[in-house]
């Protein structure tokens, strides 16, 4: 094979190709329009079949017309006849004869036309049949076609690196990750402050009993709800009391 | 037709501002017939009795020079072909479809000398409502209404068509009445229509027509 050959089965390969994606593209489109021709020379059939049926009707009403003639020429012959009059006989029975092959001529015509009334009508019959479970189908076909793109479209959303739901539980992520980080600077900030700020003074004068601890407060309105001196003697044996009096002692207050 | 017409299968469309001619036909006319037509009707029935008829349908192929249409309402219509003999044949249309077919021959035609004759004669004579007339040697019964008071004339307008293609060429009223007798030796019927006929302000004129019902195998048309 030449290479101008291959390279012509190529284009004619491409060409077949782009010219199927653009059909099985607008399959449905085509099916559509398809069928809206297919439902236009139903209709056609039907006019055809009633402009049959017209004619039967005119080629009957020819061949009762035809009958109605044979029946008067019958009489004509016989009463001509009956009157010996063979001539005028005979002359009536030529056109009798005439009459009976029109009318034989007409029957022929309306069975012909009945057998092709009949034949048109089961094709039609077949047809509509054929059309109608075409529309179910198509109709079948759209719905799934749309239930298709709706899934894709869902798909899509809620998939793949571009997904907005993605894209928030990153935030999530990041926003959560920044307020760990900001927590560990708080501890780190609040450990140093412990060990080298106020913070650490307090608790080692707290640990000193030389500033209130707030879980004294309790202890301090029992205290004082009591006689003083009762107080001392009862707790007498009570550090902390201890060290407050000595405190007192300290300070002055006491006198 | 366009060649967009052509690819998606339009139908060429009328032409919708193509007004016929005044005073064209605007219908149809039955049977095939037409001005310029040939009739022949069957004679036999002349040959088998040949004097238990009034009058014979004439002989030969009869060229239609003039066409009359009557609109009955309700879809009813009574088509005239007049021919070269005198004579005419008269189609009754429902609808488009033939309802009846009658050949007539002119047998007398009356001219009144006054309007006020005229107008007598379709208020008062009997051949214009009695239930049972004579006439031509015979004894004719009123086919349209049963009972044997007088009934008042049928009144209907008929157009006149002539030339080709067929042009309206004149109207007139007819005050009509439609009779009938058996005929034995053949076993049908003769009819006999009474007919004033107004077509101008002076212009009257009273005919009397005879034929018989026919059917389509009496008559050929070319």
């Amino acid at each position: 094979m030449s290479i101008l050959s291959k390279i012509l089965t190529l284009f004619r390969g491409t060409a077949n190709e782009a010219g199927q994606a653009v059909v099985d593209k607008n399959a449905i489109r085509i099916l559509d329009q398809e069928l809206r021709d297919s439902t236009t020379e139903l209709a056609r059939s039907k006019e055809e079949l009633t402009k049959v049926m017209a004619q039967r009707q005119l080629a009957a009403n020819r061949g009762t017309a035809l009958l109605s003639k044979r029946k008067e020429y019958e009489g004509y012959v016989q009463g001509a006849l009956a009157k010996g009059d063979e001539a005028l006989a005979r002359e009536v029975a030529v056109k009798l004869s005439d009459v009976e092959r029109d009318l034989q001529a007409e029957a022929g015509n309306v069975q012909q036309m009945d057998s092709s009334i009949g034949s048109l009508k089961t094709a039609i019959r077949s047809t509509e049949t054929q059309l109608a479970r075409l529309k179910q189908q198509i109709n079948t076909v759209k719905a799934t076609e749309a239930v298709q793109r709706a899934q894709s479209a869902v798909a899509a959303r809620h998939s793949g690196a571009n997904s907005k739901i993605g894209t928030a539980l990153d935030s999530l992520e990041r926003i959560k990750q920044r307020q760990e980080e900001q927590g560990a600077r708080f501890d780190a900030a609040q450990q140093l402050e412990h060990e080298t700020g106020d913070g650490d003074l307090q608790a080692r004068l707290a640990g000193a009993g030389l500033v209130n601890d707030p879980s004294n407060v309790d202890g301090i309105l029992e205290r004082l709800r009591a006689p003083q001196q009762a107080v001392l003697v009862d707790d007498s044996q009570s550090a902390e009391k201890q060290k407050l009096l000595a405190a007192e002692s300290l300070f002055g207050e006491r006198k | 037709m366009g060649l967009l017409d052509k690819l998606l299968g339009r139908a060429p469309a009328p032409a919708a501002n193509a007004l016929a001619a005044p005073g064209a036909l605007q219908h149809a006319m039955p049977l095939g017939l037409r001005i310029g037509a040939r009739i022949q009707f069957d004679r036999t029935l002349y040959g088998v009795a040949p004097d238990a008829m009034t009058e014979e349908l004439p002989a030969g192929y009869q060229g239609v020079p003039c066409y009359g249409h009557v609109d009955l309402g309700d879809g009813y219509a009574l088509h005239r072909f007049y021919l070269d003999d005198e004579a005419f044949l008269q189609v009754s249309t429902v609808g488009g479809d033939v309802d009846g077919i009658q050949g007539f021959v002119f047998h007398e035609t009356l001219n009144p000398p006054t309007k006020a004759a005229f107008q007598s004669f379709v208020t008062d004579n009997e051949h214009m409502g009695a239930s049972e007339i004579d006439y031509a040697g015979h004894r004719w019964s009123r086919l349209t209404s049963a009972g044997s008071e007088r009934v008042p004339a049928m009144v209907y307008d008929e157009v006149l068509y002539r030339h080709q293609p067929p042009r309206r060429d004149d109207d007139l009223t007819h005050y009509a009445m439609l009779y009938r007798r058996e005929v034995p030796e053949l076993s049908r019927q003769e009819l006999l229509l009474v007919s004033a006929e107004d077509s101008g302000p002076n212009e009257f004129s009273i005919t009397y027509s005879v034929g018989m019902d026919l059917n389509s195998a009496d008559i050929d048309i070319t």
